[in-house]
């Protein structure tokens, strides 16, 4: 039986090194991808364009649009003298945001009671919502570089495992996790399609081979291809983005092992269910994109609807990025570690089961 | 140009998606997902944060800062004394922070506190210290600790008065759906028949290598503009995104669209003519930038100087720009005609490159 897998996983390896083009968009192109969008995604705003409309005309306005412009967050900041031009200016998106300093200003600022009005375009309302952050603490602040000193309560904020808030030390781990798990779908996913759409999937079937066999010459030169792009991935973080590896490689590689087995396994699942290519890749499509949402790359879990939070236990990605961030940048240990393997191997197995059963109706 | 053998043409694509239940997959279904975790999955607002809390001091203040925390709907909150135990489930991600009150804390009229956050998500991180101290200075100010009095921002939120991520994010997805179509689907059976032989088969025939593109692309077309009708009925009807354009435009944005999207899918293929290399390069260089690297999710003014040039070329961009506008906005001309025109020059550039690659492969 060993003898009989070790030729069919040659056989697979042959054909994949054979397919030069394949083979060059299966390593290159997510390389690529990791060095797009780790500069692509980030959620940090440094590049507000600004129009200020200064009913007040005084001194007090003319320093507090003086501080605004000194601030590294504003790009551009522009005058306006009319409503007009503020609605002209947000609706053609050339400014995210108005500030509106009122006639009267300068004299409440004294008097310790001020008000000022800032419009915002709410069809950007997240970067909005962190504009408008940044631009009231430069007013709070202008407004109590006035005021004669009070009381006031400290806080002291310390941000673990990641103390400057570096971007990349988030987006870099994210997209190591998600990148391989799209190589690993398509190479399994189209593995068993391709070749019956080729037709010479019958030859594997009249061949003494086994369909467990069959499965397993499929996934092991996909596990492997995807394992050497995962280590790829790995060093372009290390060495070029400056990810620190603070955890323990064994457990880094365990877990993207399973990981890569489970998801290989869903993979082959798409596989043995589709009649052509196109259904495959259509199939697990409708497979990564649900996954990708649902397992807290971009937006928090916590965040889901409570009834929606339980779905998010079925995507292997999701456990795979607390691990990967946790070894990353945490430190974690095995104990900790476990509770994220196990699912994701657990989940591997079920698939794996169905997909044998799948098969072996399918195959006869 | 002969129209009788165009619609041989046409009736057999058409034939061969009904019969393909992957292309239904993807025109009526996966639009269909992407709507329902666009509309309740991602949410780029913080709620429900798991905050621990120690409390070391007996104040009255303390107490009461405390139950504020408690209440606010920002944070799920652990109380213990134990800080270890606290340290360890920050380790184990169940915890996103933790708000330490030293046992000094409201005495000799010190107000220190100290708020230990898991940065690992940096933006999650930002938004629990926004939270906190917005929180924190409520109390000060209930406990006469900081004066009432002060400067207020008033913010007005335009376009987007409830500010929910969904009023951008919905519309935006209209896109995503289809650019699925217009480079992916499209690639994907130009590169089978390449893949099969059965292209030469067809070139064989007296028909003329415009009217096997245009038969493989009117039917692309139609399934588009389809599978737009039945975002915009979800998005309007079901997520009550308001509406303030007019629906003719949309129709027109989304043709005008639709032709540097299945020019990019039709180059894919010519230079593929192999389904798994078209399905990863439609993927790479269509699929992802639409949704990276359009400002859909992602501002593109703050991305390097490198990349924002690069977006030039991404025909998403423009179009995501003009859906926000037509549904939140309105009709703003100067906006949709400089992005129709931006939208067509993609197009026309990578059609160019099309018929060049084409004729080449003739020969």
């Amino acid at each position: 039986m060993i003898g009989r897998l070790l030729a069919l996983i040659r056989k697979e390896a042959l054909a994949i090194r054979n397919d030069k083009k394949s083979l060059f968009v299966v390593i290159v192109p997510p390389l690529i991808q990791v060095l797009m969008f780790s500069f692509a995604a980030t959620l940090e705003i440094k590049h507000i364009d600004l129009a200020v409309f200064d009913q007040d005309g005084t001194h007090t306005s003319q320093e507090l649009i003086q501080n605004l412009k000194g601030s590294a967050y504003i790009q551009k900041l522009v005058r306006v003298g009319n409503n007009h031009e503020i609605s002209e200016l947000i609706n053609t998106q050339q400014v995210l945001a108005v500030l509106v300093i009122p006639n009267g200003f300068g004299k409440e600022v004294l008097n310790a009671k001020a008000n000022v009005q800032l419009l915002l375009d709410g069809r950007r309302s997240n970067t909005a919502q962190i504009a408008e952050g940044y631009l009231s603490s430069i007013v709070q602040t202008f407004f109590l570089s006035k005021q004669p000193v009070t009381r006031a309560v400290t806080i002291q904020t310390r941000f673990f495992f990641n103390p400057n808030l570096s971007n990349f030390w988030w987006i870099v781990p994210n997209l190591f996790g998600s990148i391989t798990m799209i190589v690993a779908m398509l190479l399994t996913a189209l593995s068993i399609a391709r070749e019956r759409e080729l037709g010479t999937f019958d030859q594997i079937l009249v061949s003494p081979l086994r369909p467990f066999e069959i499965l397993v010459g499929k996934l092991v030169p996909a596990l492997l291809i995807s394992m050497l792009e995962s280590i790829l991935i790995l060093l372009f973080a290390i060495y070029l983005f400056g990810v620190p590896l603070m955890g323990s490689l064994t457990i880094l590689y365990t877990g993207v092992i399973v990981f890569l087995f489970s998801i290989s396994g869903i993979g082959l699942f798409i596989s043995a269910i589709s009649n052509t290519q196109q259904q495959a890749i259509l199939g697990s499509f409708v497979f990564l994109l649900p996954s990708i949402l649902l397992s807290g790359f971009a937006t928090p879990i916590e965040n889901m609807p409570s009834w929606l939070q339980p779905l998010t236990a079925l995507t292997p990605l999701k456990y795979y990025l607390i691990l990967i961030k946790g070894v990353f940048l945490k430190d974690i240990s095995w104990e900790i570690a476990w509770t994220l393997i196990v699912p994701m191997f657990f989940l591997g197995i079920v698939f794996m089961s169905i997909t044998m059963i799948f098969f072996r109706r399918r195959s006869r | 140009m002969n129209r009788k053998r165009l619609f041989a043409l046409l009736l057999k694509e058409t034939l061969q998606i009904m019969r393909d239940p992957s292309a239904i997959l993807i025109a009526v279904i996966l639009p269909l997902i992407l709507l329902f975790l666009m509309g309740y999955a991602v949410s780029l607002d913080a709620k429900n944060m798991s905050l621990g809390i120690i409390n070391k001091s007996n104040t009255k203040e303390a107490h009461a800062l405390v139950s504020s925390f408690v209440g606010s709907s920002s944070f799920k909150t652990h109380m213990s004394y134990d800080k270890k135990e606290l340290m360890q489930l920050l380790q184990e991600n169940k915890l996103k922070g933790v708000l330490e009150v030293p046992a000094s804390f409201g005495k000799h009229d010190d107000y220190t506190l100290q708020i230990l956050i898991d940065a690992t998500e940096p933006n999650t991180g930002g938004l629990i210290q926004n939270y906190a101290s917005k929180i924190i200075r409520n109390w000060a100010i209930e406990e006469g600790i900081m004066p009432s009095a002060g400067i207020s921002v008033v913010p007005r939120y335009w376009f987007n008065p409830p500010l929910s991520s969904r009023y951008f994010l919905l519309p935006g997805s209209i896109s995503v759906v289809m650019t699925l179509i217009g480079i992916l689907l499209t690639a994907l059976v130009i590169a089978r028949e390449w893949e099969r032989g059965t292209m030469e088969a067809l070139m064989a025939t007296p028909t003329s290598m415009m009217e096997i593109i245009l038969g493989k692309l009117i039917p692309y077309f139609i399934l588009g503009l389809g599978s737009m009708i039945l975002c915009f009925v979800v998005v309007y009807f079901w997520y009550d995104i308001p509406f303030k354009g007019s629906f003719g435009i949309l129709f027109l944005l989304s043709a005008v669209y639709l032709f540097p999207s299945l020019s990019i899918g039709l180059l894919i293929s010519t230079l593929a003519k192999n389904q798994f290399v078209a399905a990863q390069v439609s993927l790479i260089a269509g699929f992802l930038p639409a949704f990276l690297l359009s400002g859909f999710l992602f501002e593109i003014n703050n991305m390097p100087m490198a990349l924002q040039i690069f977006t030039y070329i991404i025909p998403a961009r423009y179009f995501v720009e003009s859906l926000q506008t037509i549904f939140l906005v309105g009709n703003i001309p100067s906006i949709f005609i400089k992005d129709m025109a931006c939208m067509f020059l993609v197009g026309l550039f990578f059609f160019t490159l099309v018929v060049k690659k084409t004729k080449k492969g003739l020969e």
